[in-house]
């Protein structure tokens, strides 16, 4: 009996991933078979030859909670929408909340004094140019399933 | 916060620093914790494994499992910076779905070109490649194998597949994905220098006063250069940043003068700006006199179409790249049409801007650097293009001189040092060579100790004809590593698709991840990345830089080197050497191809001892296998101005740029005081051509082979996006680079948006001639185009972008362009 | 209320080596600076455990300033938030 269950379920998983991509399975036989010989990729199982549907726009989440870094050197998400905001030689709208004058006032995550280093290893009194164009290496995070899931282990000691 | 996690960041921290300075700590300072080994990281040096740039960075493992990177302190290049991408290397080794075994289309336990993929053991897998490779070699001889290879192969896996092909297989077959991204650049070095790779360097960025951008948007595609860019300019008011693009992008935000140019026209700025200079009387022409030619290419060359297509048959002279011999005098006369009002006109460009810009490159003092990637590469006459550009660069001797620069950027990590400099092109052999000449073939043959004629002397498919011969079956038996072809080469309805499912062939794929490409093939190899085995690449300005095998390869994956030498077992001499060429060296005979290519004495000269405990290949095969190749590769170039160090050295240093010379990196070449091969009192030397001077190239406005029409009424641009690397296979993975950018999406102006009933994130059709894809639109973008055009991004396996795109390439460099073509769009 | 910040950093300094060990009893003396490793010509593995970090960089400028130091090069920062609910860093 449970066997049959186990049977049954798995039929409904895989009938549920195909449901996914809904018609998409026909594969032309003439054209040498089913073009994804039946192997997932980042498209899943749509053959290569079908014009898939396009997924929905992502969102933003408006404003939340500072993401958790996996790792020490990983430079923090952007936990806000940054729409229209201006980094260019003109304005940098990051740094009106996050610089160490303004962070505290703003509740605002503070940069590091990282940032204040030249490429030769001088510290400056302000955030150094090098490091100007903030979005080089902080982005934001649509709220949305990952396509894969990621394996990447964080160290124990920082769990 | 407790006292453990304190000391745990103090001894990151610790050993962080001690990384870079290269010191070891002592234990008990890396492991202030606890004494366990589980909480100690180990950190080493490794080669970014995305763009151009080569970047440096310190890998973090701990228990077999890579855990954290950093920016390396210490490489001269990023100083400890690292692009968002850089930033999450940790993580591009651990998608849940990385390949575990061989995967085969199988039905009733055989292989079936319309089965299914089933798991296989390597045996099975090998087994049945050979018979495949055997069978095409047999009925058609060696131009019916072939292999479409990388610039994201290390230095000895570019070496070791195209010697297998070449001088194993007898094949010209092998091409690189870089023909896609840098083939129009080697033509121009090629036509004005004769010799490949920029003269500059990297430190040309802290010595110019003024920077233009000819179609690269840096601030995406070459972050960390951006950052010294920026960094120049923004600590230096009197340095000025010209930007030109087809649509506005991040790097306009640093622009002083941003260019929205028509598409196409940037051959017609170019002479403009060559004529002002003349006209102005901003010729050098000291420097003229004594170091260059005036050459005029050969024009209506098509557009590397099929023969039958309507727009090759119309070119009166396809393919053609012979240069003519002309005068000043005729230079002049020739530039002289791309007057101001004429460039206005066909460029769209602002006069002011133009001037400002032309300005920069006329005034004496003002040092230039030029900066160029895909938008001038991936170009119909992407080849003219390049030497349109250093042409304004020698007619005002701004070249080979700290800060003056025309600087081609290279688009992967060893897109230098694998695909050019060692050659994998299907016309090329190391060191600059090309089998067309019977001296190359001739010194090839005797470092590889292999008869005279073994490497044929006809150029083989190079990447998009590949497609083509795959499609029309003259092509059977075809490997491909290291890249994802089948998401990145234009018009895959009609070429790339076909040619992978026709029944006449059997296509092998080695991948970390299944791609798209890995999908389209028969058999589907699990390979190992990365830190995953030790290698060695080669970036944009001559940095060649190694790094070790930090950790194991998943399940039974193996590196693109250890599947070459292991398949080159399968192969006895016999099968694959005519009788007559085996007699020449009948030593030679019952041997492997193994024994002859890679067990020649000088490849397994190095013993496995010299190799770190942690290194597959070695230990796999007996001897130092990555030194061996490296070393043997390494001869071609030494005393040749491509002179390598010895291997060893590499992995103490942040790399070298060669030529290195008495143990010397070279920073300016051609010029007297920087490059040891300029000989004494000459100042300058492009010692590429025999008489030592540079061509300046004379080139007009050609069309583009398909602009919009009444009823395909936009031009359609793809590219790239800073939070992926290249087709997504890594980077999607990523959740956090997901997350930043999960989807390809169509960046339209708003009033084409509004005249096709649009709004923002509408999901849309777009179709070409040749395919269709639905995306969703984006108004408000990154990206801004103007009326007329839009951008997708290809990193998108859900879009597949290149579906749509033409295969039109440059003619004299196979490169297609990407940047141009005909589409509509519609509401989906 | 103000929350208390750590600031954990590290740095390389390079002295003159004859004088390294001159070097390394001013660094010693320094308030919340240890250090952590040492070579033979004459590189420095510090780290620096402060409450703010106005003070990294004053002690860096210090250290930029000792007799006989040739460089220095800050590699790392961190800022651990002290009270145990929150984890900002960057």
């Amino acid at each position: 009996m449970r066997k049959l269950i186990t049977i049954l379920l798995l039929t409904g998983v895989i009938a549920l991933a195909h449901g996914q991509d809904n018609g998409d399975q026909a594969g032309d036989p003439e054209a040498g078979g089913s073009s994804n010989g039946g192997q997932a990729s980042l498209r899943g199982l749509t053959q290569l030859d079908v014009t898939k549907k396009a997924d929905a726009f992502k969102r933003i989440p408006k404003d939340r909670s500072p993401y958790v870094s996996d790792y020490v050197y990983q430079p923090p998400l952007i936990p806000h929408r940054i729409r229209g905001y201006e980094i260019s030689t003109n304005a940098n709208k990051c740094l009106s909340c996050h610089s160490f004058k303004n962070a505290r006032d703003a509740g605002a995550t503070k940069i590091s004094v990282t940032h204040y280093g030249t490429r030769e290893g001088q510290v400056l009194s302000d955030v150094s140019p090098r490091r100007y164009f903030c979005l080089q290496c902080h982005v934001t995070q649509s709220d949305t399933a990952v396509l894969v899931e990621n394996d990447f282990k964080r160290v124990d000691s920082l769990r | 916060m407790n006292l453990t996690r304190r000391a745990f960041i103090k001894a990151n921290a610790a050993a962080s620093a001690a990384a870079v300075a290269g010191i070891s700590l002592p234990a008990v300072a890396t492991n202030l914790i606890v004494d366990q080994d589980k909480t100690k990281i180990s950190w080493e040096k490794a080669a970014c494994r995305f763009c151009g740039t080569g970047c440096s960075v310190l890998v973090g493992t701990q228990a077999g499992r890579v855990v954290a990177t950093q920016g390396d302190p210490v490489a001269p290049v990023n100083r400890g910076l690292n692009c968002i991408k850089g930033y999450f290397l940790s993580k591009i080794m651990y998608g849940h779905d990385r390949l575990q075994t061989p995967l085969l289309r199988m039905k009733d336990g055989k292989y079936d070109k319309n089965g299914d993929f089933e798991p296989v053991s390597w045996d099975t897998a090998f087994d049945v490649m050979a018979e495949k490779w055997k069978a095409a070699l047999k009925s058609k001889g060696p131009t019916s194998v072939g292999m479409f290879g990388s610039g994201q192969w290390t230095v000895m896996e570019g070496y070791a597949a195209s010697k297998l092909m070449k001088a194993g297989f007898r094949s010209n077959n092998i091409d690189p994905n870089a023909r896609h991204c840098m083939a129009s650049a080697v033509g121009g070095f090629m036509r004005s220098f004769g010799i490949d790779e920029p003269m500059g360097c990297y430190d040309d960025f802290e010595n110019a006063d003024a920077f233009v951008l000819w179609g690269s948007n840096m601030a995406e595609m070459h972050p960390i250069l951006w950052t010294r860019l920026t960094d120049h300019r923004l600590s230096n008011p009197h340095v000025r940043v010209h930007v030109m693009s087809t649509y506005y992008h991040r790097s306009f935000e640093l622009a002083d003068n941003g260019m929205i140019f028509t598409p196409q026209s940037d051959l017609a700025i170019a002479n403009f700006i060559a004529n002002y200079i003349i006209q102005n009387d901003a010729v050098n022409w000291d420097f003229v006199n004594k170091h260059t030619n005036f050459k005029r290419a050969t024009t209506d060359i098509g557009y590397g179409l099929r023969d039958d297509n309507p727009l090759q048959q119309k070119a009166a002279n396809p393919n053609a790249g012979k240069m003519h011999q002309m005068s000043f005098e005729e230079y002049k006369e020739s530039v002289a049409q791309y007057s101001l009002e004429k460039t206005v006109e066909m460029s769209g460009v602002p006069e002011e801007k133009l001037l400002q810009m032309a300005k920069a490159y006329a005034d004496p003092d003002t040092k230039v650097m030029s900066l160029w990637t895909m938008g001038m590469n991936q170009h119909t006459r992407g080849v003219w293009m390049n030497s349109l550009v250093y042409n304004i660069h020698l007619l005002t001797g701004k070249i080979s001189q700290p800060g003056n620069s025309p600087f081609s950027l290279t688009g992967q990590p060893s897109a230098c040092g694998t695909a050019r400099e060692v050659g994998t092109f299907s016309h090329r052999l190391p060191a600059d060579m090309v089998v067309a000449k019977k001296e190359h073939r001739d010194i090839a043959e005797k470092i590889w100790k292999l008869p005279e004629g073994t490497i044929p002397a006809k150029p083989g498919f190079h990447a998009v004809l590949q497609n083509r011969k795959l499609k029309d079956g003259v092509l059977n038996a075809y490997w491909v590593m290291c890249t994802n072809n089948m998401q990145a080469a234009p018009n895959m309805m009609e070429e790339g698709l076909p040619g992978y499912r026709n029944p006449d062939n059997f296509i092998v794929t080695s991948d970390p991840y299944p791609t798209v490409t890995a999908q389209a093939s028969d058999l589907i190899l699990p390979t190992a990345m990365w830190v995953e085995k030790e290698g060695a690449y080669g970036n944009a300005e001559r940095r060649t830089q190694t790094w070790y095998q930090q950790v194991s390869p998943p399940g039974e994956s193996k590196s693109d080197l250890w599947q070459l030498m292991e398949f080159s077992k399968r192969f006895k001499m016999e099968e694959v050497w005519s009788d007559e060429l085996l007699a020449a060296m009948p030593e030679y005979s019952g041997k492997t191809l193994y024994d002859v290519l890679f067990r020649n004495g000088q490849v397994d000269r190095f013993p496995v001892e010299e190799a770190r405990e942690l290194n597959d290949e070695s230990h796999d095969h007996g001897f130092y296998v990555q030194k061996g190749l490296f070393e043997e590769y390494a001869t071609f170039g030494r005393g040749h101005a491509h002179d390598l160090a010895p291997y060893e050295h590499y992995h103490r240093v942040r790399g070298m740029r060669w030529p290195v010379v008495d143990g010397k990196e070279t920073r300016w070449r051609f010029k007297e005081g920087f490059d040891p091969y300029v000989k004494a009192g000459a100042g300058f030397e492009f010692y590429g051509h025999k008489d030592g001077k540079a061509n300046i190239i004379f080139a007009p406005f050609e069309a583009a082979p398909e602009v919009p029409d009444g009823e395909y009424d936009l031009w359609l641009c793809t590219g790239r996006v800073l939070e992926h690397w290249h087709s997504g296979s890594m980077t999607q993975r990523v959740p956090e680079l997901y997350r930043a950018v999960p989807d390809a999406v169509c960046y339209i102006h708003p009033d084409d948006a509004e005249a096709r009933g649009l709004r923002r994130a509408d999901e849309v059709l777009i179709q070409s001639r040749r395919g269709e894809v639905r995306c969703r639109v984006e108004t408000r973008g990154r990206n801004r185009p103007p009326q007329g055009l839009v951008f997708v991004p290809w990193f998108d396996a859900r879009t597949l972008i290149n579906k749509v795109t033409l295969d039109a390439t440059d003619p004299l460099s196979k490169q297609t362009d990407f940047k141009k073509c005909a589409i509509k769009i519609t509401k989906a | 209320m103000d929350r208390q910040e750590l600031h954990i950093s590290s740095m390389v300094v390079h002295a003159r080596s004859p004088y390294l060990a001159d070097v390394k009893s001013k660094i010693e003396q320094l308030p919340g600076a240890e250090i952590h490793g040492e070579s033979a010509e004459g590189k420095l593995v510090v780290v620096l455990e402060t409450l703010n970090q106005g003070y990294i960089t004053d002690i860096i400028d210090k250290i930029d300033n000792f007799e006989h130091v040739l460089s220095t090069a800050l590699v790392y920062h961190q800022i651990e938030q002290l009270d145990p609910s929150e984890s900002d860093k960057l």
